[in-house]
């Protein structure tokens, strides 16, 4: 009878203190949905106005493959989006770790432009401008328009960006005279020694 | 035995009752909090559920409360948001979350009869406005109520806001013109009202307007401008001796409703922070103007942290060629502005919170400051002690221009100095060239510097590259090869000449929206190209390099052969 009357007083307790929990549950819940939205103090802002996004500029290796030899250089393939602009120049910045490889050169896909690449400590800039006997609309639609070439001088997994560096940015002018600045990509290289993986 | 048993069963049937209670208890407030039993607070159903959840239907905050029971309305119950216990600050004052049902006689045994007419007009609140949401203190906002009507019972209250008056009516919205709080924080509780008693004959409901936040109240100086789209360079010229609170910065501040993108007015677009120095420190900061109209307003401040203590030299924002901040040397300076008895520059604001006074700052180039006794006294820039004033006179020779170009008008090239004698380059003097029949143009810039040996000069024309020059006499083998790591020249107090016009100033670094980004790059090829055969003197400013008025393939082909050197030599 005792060990029944326990139980019961047990089964009581448990049942009360768990609409307890159930009742203190929704109060919190209700406190945290009326809690007002604060801000904090000074709002910390970027030094630019960052420029309106369009069309695109992409990389990606010639072979379409992201494993490659250390002993093979590296095509790297950027291609375009012009959302219809007649382009006639481009900037691409390329930024990459000047300790894994080393730039060796820079060609256009497109006959009408030539390019004039100038490596940086961080990066290797590439200026493409269209010649001006050309008259040609040059409208790209994912097009492939400039191949850059490094040697890998280290094994591991490496990172090319199209990230602005300073004052300079990968961007694409048009007829007008007007600047594109077109959502870009990042490309992820592995490095490997075939001898090391032989 | 016997006793222990009564005891037993005392417990038992006490922790029965007490657990039947707590179920009742709990049922009776579902039942309620349902709506389904809504009637017994007084409101029709279609009232109390308003197609909202049914815990957020209970969470009615008595809005029939102050009304017979019949004249609830359809609409009248509020969201969770505006059961705001009208304290100013937003919150309800119910520590519970439980739905708040506030059950009396008159509720449970309605005594009025349900009448469908109401006594008084409701009207719904569809939303509220507050702009600018982000001010400084004691700054105007307006307040927008949108009822849907033009009605004689809204009123403006909370959120420390003072001197409100209703300024119109637009399009649904009663607009009310208030001060925002003089205490910088986050105020959340500022509320529509529609109030009873008028002709109008108003429901009586409390709304939550928004928010909005009142930003530093540091002690600062201020200049407001209109700035047009484009590239501009804030810099400023600052030695802090002290730095507490918020510390000494110059920044820029968006003036107007928006200034694109994310920036809203009193947004800050950038930041220069000048910690505590040795002597003055130069900082600039690049800003992009986005197109977002040509009405854009912006403001510079000088900002001393409470207790700080600083000397400005000067601060200016430049773009387009042209200088937005006036007075930023502060060369003319108010000897009594107010009632602050510290000399402060004309053209800014007076300075807040009596600057100067209780804040300790002072923006007066008379007074160089005293190095402290642990700084270096070899280096010393603009303003440093042993500085004087030189003035220095230049021959340049610009590539493409061999004789006197058909467009002699002077241009303006920027100059600076650097060396071992200075800490860090001067800031860029701009000085006057004028061309001769040699095609050579001569110009002077003056500086404030100590005298002696080891200066290189930095040349930077208006479409041009900058060049590092480090001897008087410069010259070159082939045009626009000239290099040196170090400088050599030789400045007195007083005129000084060097000649420079047998090295080229290459061309290429063409201004877009009157800035020079310091790089040639496809912009400033599109340009030629987009105006090839232009005669436009607008255009000429920008894309005609060989001043021989027209822009055509020869300032396309300099532009090409610049793209080899491609940047500013620093």
């Amino acid at each position: 009878m005792k060990r029944i009357v326990l139980l019961g007083i047990a089964f009581v307790l448990l049942i009360a203190i768990s609409i307890v929990v159930i009742f203190s549950n929704n109060s919190k819940k209700d406190q945290i949905q009326k809690a007002k939205p604060t801000l904090d103090g000074m709002i910390v802002t970027p030094t630019l106005i960052p420029h309106p996004v369009l069309g695109s500029m992409t990389m990606s290796t010639e072979i379409k493959e992201s494993r490659l030899s250390i002993k093979k250089p590296v095509s790297l393939i950027v291609a375009a989006v012009s959302e219809g602009k007649n382009i006639v120049g481009y900037d691409t910045i390329i930024s990459y770790d000047k300790e894994a490889f080393s730039y060796t050169g820079a060609q256009s896909l497109l006959s009408d432009f030539t390019v004039y690449p100038y490596e940086r400590p961080t990066h290797v800039a590439i200026s493409a401008i269209k010649s001006l006997q050309s008259n040609t609309v040059t409208s790209w639609d994912n097009t492939p328009v400039l191949r850059v070439t490094f040697q890998p001088k280290k094994t591991g997994t490496y990172t090319f960006y199209l990230s602005p560096k300073g004052p300079e940015a990968s961007k694409m002018m048009d007829d007008k005279a007007q600047a594109t600045y077109p959502e870009t990509s990042k490309l992820v290289l592995d490095i490997y020694d075939e001898l090391v993986n032989n | 035995m016997k006793s222990g048993t009564y005891q037993y069963k005392t417990i038992i049937l006490t922790i029965f009752l007490a657990f039947s209670f707590m179920i009742v208890h709990a049922a009776v407030n579902s039942v309620y909090a349902s709506c389904a039993s809504s009637h017994l607070i007084g409101c029709d159903e279609d009232a109390c559920n308003n197609g909202l959840p049914e815990r957020e239907c209970v969470y009615s905050c008595d809005s029939c409360g102050d009304l017979p029971p019949s004249e609830c309305q359809v609409g009248q119950y509020s969201s969770m948001e505006s059961c705001d216990d009208d304290d100013g600050d937003g919150s309800s004052s119910s520590s519970s979350s439980w739905p708040r049902i506030t059950i009396t006689p008159r509720f449970i045994t309605p005594t009025v009869p349900h009448n469908p007419t109401p006594s008084c007009t409701t009207h719904t609140f569809a939303g509220g406005s507050i702009e600018p949401s982000l001010v400084l203190p004691g700054a105007d906002l307006i307040i927008g109520c949108r009822y849907g009507a033009d009605v004689d019972c809204v009123s403006i209250t909370g959120g420390g806001l003072t001197n409100c008056t209703k300024r119109g009516y637009k399009d649904g919205v009663s607009l009310f013109a208030c001060r925002a709080s003089t205490n910088p924080g986050v105020y959340t509780g500022v509320n529509c009202v529609l109030s009873t008693g008028t002709a109008g004959k108003c429901c009586a409901s409390t709304d939550v307007a928004g928010q909005y936040q009142v930003i530093s109240t540091e002690a600062h100086f201020f200049q407001r401008m209109r700035i047009p789209p484009g590239f501009y360079t804030l810099s400023a010229n600052v030695h802090t001796i002290i730095s507490k609170g918020k510390g000494v910065y110059v920044d820029l501040l968006c003036a107007s409703k928006s200034c694109g993108g994310s920036f809203i007015e009193n947004s800050q677009i950038t930041k220069l922070e000048f910690p505590v120095s040795a002597d003055f420190i130069k900082k600039e900061a690049q800003v992009i103007v986005p197109i977002t109209g040509y009405d854009i307003d912006y403001q510079v401040r000088v900002v001393a942290g409470e207790g700080s203590e600083a000397y400005v030299d000067k601060v200016s924002l430049f773009g387009g060629g042209k200088e937005y901040v006036l007075n930023g040397d502060f060369n003319t300076i108010k000897t009594s502005p107010n009632s602050i008895s510290l000399p402060q520059p004309n053209a800014w604001t007076d300075a807040s919170n009596k600057l100067g006074y209780y804040y300790g700052m002072t923006i007066n180039t008379s007074l160089p400051p005293v190095p402290p006794p642990n700084s270096s006294s070899s280096s010393s820039v603009t303003g440093a002690p042993g500085a004087t004033a030189i003035k220095l006179n230049m021959k340049i020779k610009l590539q493409g221009v061999t004789k006197k170009p058909k467009t002699t008008d002077p241009i303006y090239v920027k100059i600076k100095l650097g060396g071992n004698l200075l800490s860090e380059t001067t800031s860029y003097q701009t000085a006057k060239f004028s061309v001769d029949d040699n095609g050579v143009w001569s110009g002077s810039a003056e500086f404030t510097v100590p005298p002696g040996n080891g200066y290189r000069v930095y040349v930077k024309g208006p479409k041009h590259i900058q060049k590092k020059v480090c001897d008087s006499i410069a010259t070159e083998a082939k045009g626009g090869t000239y290099r040196c790591p170090d400088g050599k020249i030789q400045l007195k107090a007083g005129d000084n000449s060097v000649d420079f016009s047998q090295i080229l100033m290459l061309a290429g670094d063409l201004p877009e929206n009157g800035v020079q980004n310091g790089v040639i790059d496809s912009y400033d090829t599109s340009y030629i190209r987009q105006h090839l055969q232009s005669t436009n003197p607008s255009e000429l400013s920008i894309g005609d390099l060989n001043y021989d008025g027209v822009i055509d393939g020869q300032d396309f082909s300099l532009v090409l052969a610049a793209l080899s050197i491609k940047y500013d030599e620093e």
